[in-house]
């Protein structure tokens, strides 16, 4: 595998659990807090930590409201985020290719 | 520096990525009990249908038809919803997410279809079409449903789809039958299906 491909993966998103978040949300671009954890299988503690990471990184947003007076969390992948995701896909096929 | 970890590498990601996609569009709040009661339904609307010595085939059977399996139909929907928002609530998932409305839109077209076509048929007192027509509008509508839910519901819409053109063209007198057949059997198949690999 050549090394150079591989430091020019996202650091932030290559980490497995963001990953896994990034994946869900560039397939559907809006997902709560529940459907999160469920889709990918993560505890509380351990999904807050992550989102806090790509938060603070600008490549979701979380909005926190009230539905049916039960407090929802939504997360949203912003566009920053996307474009972070495809380059980060892409330098994995180059890999892949280079293999 | 990045790099990966253990066995992980770049294919496994890009295979984990893409199983990931897919699972996020798969809607999943389907309930295996509520195809099962619906094919339940209609066997009981069949079994009303063979008691009151009612059939497809006689324009004068209009009223008892429409009332028997207008009631199976909108039981069969309320009970389908009430499934699928208990399914929701339980995940925490919102009731009319961006996906459900996917999964209504796909559905909607082929059901008014079959409105449109149940409207004429009892207009013009072509019963014998009805069987037929459910099949083929419900078919194609479950296939719109199979595109987010997953192959078996393709491969029952599918079933739907010949088993409703084949009725259409060569068993047109026998509908009590081939309801039973096809919103009877074919749902508890189903059904039964779904509640034995809840995710497929």
């Amino acid at each position: 595998m050549e090394a150079s491909s591989v430091s020019r993966l996202n650091a932030v998103i290559h980490e497995r659990a963001r990953l896994g978040i990034m994946s869900v949300l560039a397939a559907r671009p809006s997902l709560t807090f529940g459907e999160l954890k469920a889709l990918l299988d993560m505890t509380d503690g351990n999904l807050s930590v992550h989102l806090r990471i790509l938060e603070q990184a600008g490549y979701v947003s979380i909005e926190k409201k009230f539905v049916e007076r039960k407090p929802q969390t939504s997360v949203k992948i912003s566009k920053k985020g996307r474009l972070a995701f495809e380059h980060y896909v892409q330098v994995l096929e180059e890999i892949v290719r280079k293999k | 520096m990045t790099k990966f970890e253990g066995d992980r590498d770049a294919s496994e990601d890009l295979e984990r990525i893409r199983a990931l996609m897919e699972r996020a569009t798969e809607f999943s709040n389907l309930s295996g009990w509520s195809i099962v009661i619906s094919g339940l339904l209609a066997a009981a609307g069949a079994g009303e249908c063979w008691r009151r010595n009612v059939d497809f085939d006689l324009p004068f059977h209009s009223r008892v038809l429409a009332l028997v399996w207008g009631s199976v139909f909108a039981l069969a929907a309320i009970q389908g919803l009430g499934f699928s928002i208990v399914n929701a609530r339980q995940k925490g998932e919102p009731v009319w997410s961006h996906l459900t409305r996917q999964v209504v839109v796909a559905m909607l077209p082929a059901l008014f279809c079959g409105a449109a076509l149940t409207g004429y048929a009892f207009q013009t007192g072509q019963l014998d079409l009805l069987p037929p027509c459910w099949m083929l509008a419900y078919g194609s509508s479950l296939m719109g449903l199979g595109l987010f839910a997953g192959r078996r519901f393709r491969v029952a819409a599918l079933a739907f789809l010949v088993l409703g053109a084949a009725s259409l063209f060569l068993w047109k007198e026998h509908g009590l039958v081939t309801m039973l057949a096809s919103f009877g059997g074919l749902h508890l198949v189903l059904g039964a299906w779904v509640l034995w690999k809840p995710r497929a």
